[in-house]
């Protein structure tokens, strides 16, 4: 419990963190604080750009392994397995109509690449060192779960077909060619095809700002999340808010021997338990309004974005970094 | 100056379901069409301000195409497919133009 609270402390006095806290804060407080949407598809698109590069130059350096097959396995199993605990779970505790539910699980069977990225820096700091590849399980872990959602509420959606035979028309793309699935797997490649040399010939571009980037982009994401949370207060009642924040902690409790089996390193574990428990928020409500829009955007969104990312970010990643130090003792 | 009767189609959707519509008016098809970006607005589920979402979706953008009154009458029942389950505005209005043969 100790090394817990000692994490979640360094966690939450990281400069990235409290950047996310001002804007949450500055948001809930009625602040109008925003970043213009071009420069917020900018640094995320950097982020992405380099997370990506990074884990391909150290896979580079890595080799492919038996563990980089495994984790993308665990990945993708994950990514299916979680919406099925979740849509079980929303029909057992709240009223949810079957389409805001199967919706609502997709996207905790998804992931936010934020809060991925957020983790891999709180992990980096703590002296961890996650392999390169989990980028790519990053990415192999967007998809499942929309098709996933997609057989949940099969009779909605096939109601939909039958209407519009043009229905599923956009869906591929936004499933599997989302800009950051694109980018992350894009620069992931690069970043393994030209290794060292390459990371020499951008290092200035793409490691020295990061941190500094990541602050401006958090400092957004909270604004964006506190006002999530204020659109949450009034579409959520407590057993949902419950639900948004205890589902995490079952997402990475079922990667936990999945990363065990994968044979990752303490920093792997961390960031696998992270990938389960995030919740989509960018890539998931865009499929969803075009296969599923009769399932409600304020419920998914409120949960995904008002209640588990904050929820992640600032006691999540701690606590699953702490749990991945405690069972394989790194 | 002698102007010539044709139908302007508007459309307001989400962004995610934009390519949706500009395909239908592809496969009418109709000359051309413009999409504008939304800056905010307010609906039934509140307001919204674009810079203020993060993600396409809940983002809303305008399409309007000029068309002939043929090609208005297969767009409309078209669009409606399209756009039914989905948030947004369809509006048709009588327009002038000066270059008949540009629609």
């Amino acid at each position: 419990m100790e090394a817990i609270l000692q994490l979640a402390a360094a966690n939450i006095l990281s400069p990235p963190v409290l950047f996310f806290i001002l804007g949450f804060a500055g948001s809930i407080a009625g602040s109008q604080l925003t970043l213009p949407e071009a420069v917020a598809k900018t640094l995320s698109i950097y982020l992405m750009l380099a997370i990506g590069f990074k884990g391909g130059v150290a896979l580079a350096a890595e080799g492919l392994t038996l563990a980089l097959m495994l984790a993308l396995l665990a990945g993708i199993v994950l990514s299916a397995l979680i919406p099925l605990v979740a849509f079980f779970i929303l029909q057992r505790i709240s009223k949810l109509p079957r389409i805001d539910a199967a919706a609502a699980a997709a996207h905790y069977g998804s992931i936010s690449i934020v809060t991925f990225v957020a983790a891999t820096q709180a992990v980096r700091s703590i002296g961890l060192e996650p392999e390169g590849f989990m980028v790519a399980v990053a990415a192999a872990m967007e998809t499942p779960a929309i098709l996933v959602a997609l057989f949940l509420a099969r009779s909605a959606a096939k109601q939909r077909k039958a209407a519009d035979p043009d229905a599923g028309e956009g869906l591929l793309q936004e499933v599997f060619l989302n800009s950051s699935v694109v980018v992350l797997m894009g620069a992931f490649v690069i970043g393994a095809v030209t290794g060292a040399e390459g990371m020499a010939a951008i290092e200035g571009f793409i490691v020295v700002p990061f941190t500094g980037v990541l602050c401006l982009f958090l400092l957004d994401m909270g604004a964006v999340a506190g006002r999530g949370m204020a659109q949450a207060r009034k579409v959520l009642d407590a057993r949902l808010v419950g639900f948004g924040l205890f589902m995490p902690f079952i997402g990475a409790a079922m990667a936990l021997p999945f990363a065990l089996i994968a044979g990752l390193s303490t920093g792997g574990v961390a960031l696998l338990m992270t990938l389960a428990a995030s919740a989509s928020y960018i890539a998931v409500p865009a499929a969803m309004r075009l296969a599923l829009p009769e399932a409600r955007p304020s419920i998914y969104l409120s949960l995904s974005l008002g209640v588990t990312f904050p929820m992640n970010l600032t006691i999540g990643i701690p606590a699953y970094a702490a749990v991945a130090r405690l069972v394989t003792g790194g | 100056m002698k102007t010539h009767a044709k139908k302007q189609m508007t459309v307001i959707c989400e962004m995610p379901v934009m390519h949706r519509i500009t395909r239908v008016l592809d496969k009418v098809p109709v000359t051309g069409y413009t999409v504008f970006p939304a800056l905010s607005g307010r609906g039934s589920e509140g307001t919204w301000d674009r810079d203020r979402i993060i993600g396409d979706a809940g983002r809303m953008v305008m399409i309007v195409s000029v068309m002939s009154v043929e090609q208005a009458d297969v767009a409309i029942d078209r669009i409606y497919e399209a756009l039914e389950p989905q948030m947004g505005i369809i509006t048709v209005a009588d327009v002038d133009v000066l270059r008949p043969e540009r629609f």
